[in-house]
């Protein structure tokens, strides 16, 4: 616990902990990031699953660029908030668990976009997706809503 | 308007928000939910109307505005129940009010889309380009609804009287 009680007495978490601007600064920038990543993933896995069939899916690729911007955004502001109270959620189940989700999140991202990426050009009603690319997007929806659960929670367990 | 948020604490709504532990927290996190369903929606369909992958019908931009009235009601839905659960809290919260002002500009706004933009983009092919109007639309749309979420946020951290 050593580590993470050095982490909580540095600077960043002094500024986030302490300052007027600081924690507001970050959650906020937690909440647009969050709205960004979740977003795209929600309508692209749409996409995927027979929705706004005519979006080409080579199209796509600019939107996973701007959900992975998201996702560092939050990496960034979720790392700040984390100092702040390092000792506090390193043991918090929920916390924990919501990690899980955002890793899982950010799996099934990170697979569907080489994924779809063979799909190719085609698009349309006659656009055939895989089975396997298919239940990943289900699953993409499942872990995201885990993670914005067990991130709300965290506030309340 | 005192009376007015008196009377708010008197319905059904405030004792819903506030007789049940749970009912915050669940509502909350809706109020996420939903933020994300309007946010993804409008980020493809603002961004298409700025001129991002023309490769996309613009036809697609109308097909994706299910998935933003879904998200917009269940916000809508969820921060009645919050307004009418802590309604001194919000109304004379400057980051509250200021929310409500961008949610009135992004509606209006909305409105300039489905008279003006709408008409011309709705049976749009690939790669077509957008008017300028539609841009000016597009962009405003993605300032507005970003502010929504910063000051929404920023409500427990901004000016509460």
């Amino acid at each position: 616990m050593d580590f993470f009680a050095r982490i909580e007495q540095s600077g960043l978490a002094q500024w986030v902990s302490t300052s007027i601007e600081g924690y507001p600064m970050m959650i906020t920038l937690h909440s647009v990031g969050l709205a960004v990543v979740v977003g795209l993933a929600v309508a692209i896995d749409l996409r995927l699953l027979g929705r706004f069939r005519t979006i080409p899916f080579s199209s796509l690729r600019t939107f996973f660029t701007i959900a992975w911007l998201g996702f560092l955004v939050n990496f960034l502001s979720g790392a700040a908030l984390f100092t702040s109270q390092a000792t506090t959620y390193v043991t918090d189940g929920t916390f924990l668990l919501k990690m899980a989700f955002v890793l899982a999140g950010a799996a099934t991202v990170g697979y569907l976009q080489p994924a779809i990426a063979r799909l190719g050009d085609s698009h349309g009603a006659d656009s055939v997706v895989p089975r396997g690319v298919k239940i990943a997007a289900v699953i993409s929806l499942a872990v995201w809503a885990g993670a914005i659960i067990t991130g709300r929670l965290i506030a309340y367990l | 308007m005192n009376s007015v948020l008196d009377w708010m604490e008197t319905t059904w709504i405030n004792s819903l928000a506030l007789d049940y532990a749970w009912t915050w927290p669940i509502l909350e996190t809706l109020h996420f939910i939903g933020m994300s369903l309007l946010i993804g929606a409008i980020l493809v369909m603002d961004l298409r109307l700025l001129g991002v992958q023309r490769v996309i019908p613009t036809v697609t931009v109308h097909q994706l505005l299910p998935m933003a009235f879904i998200g917009f009601g269940i916000n809508l839905l969820t921060g009645i129940v919050f307004a009418f659960g802590d309604p001194h809290r919000y109304f004379v919260n400057i980051s509250f009010q200021i929310k409500m002002v961008l949610i009135l500009l992004a509606g209006l706004n909305a409105l300039l889309y489905a008279l003006k933009v709408a008409p011309t983009v709705s049976h749009g092919a690939q790669g077509g380009e957008t008017p300028a109007l539609a841009k000016a639309v597009g962009g405003a749309s993605l300032v507005l609804w970003i502010g929504v979420i910063c000051f929404g946020r920023l409500i427990p951290y901004l000016g509460s009287g």
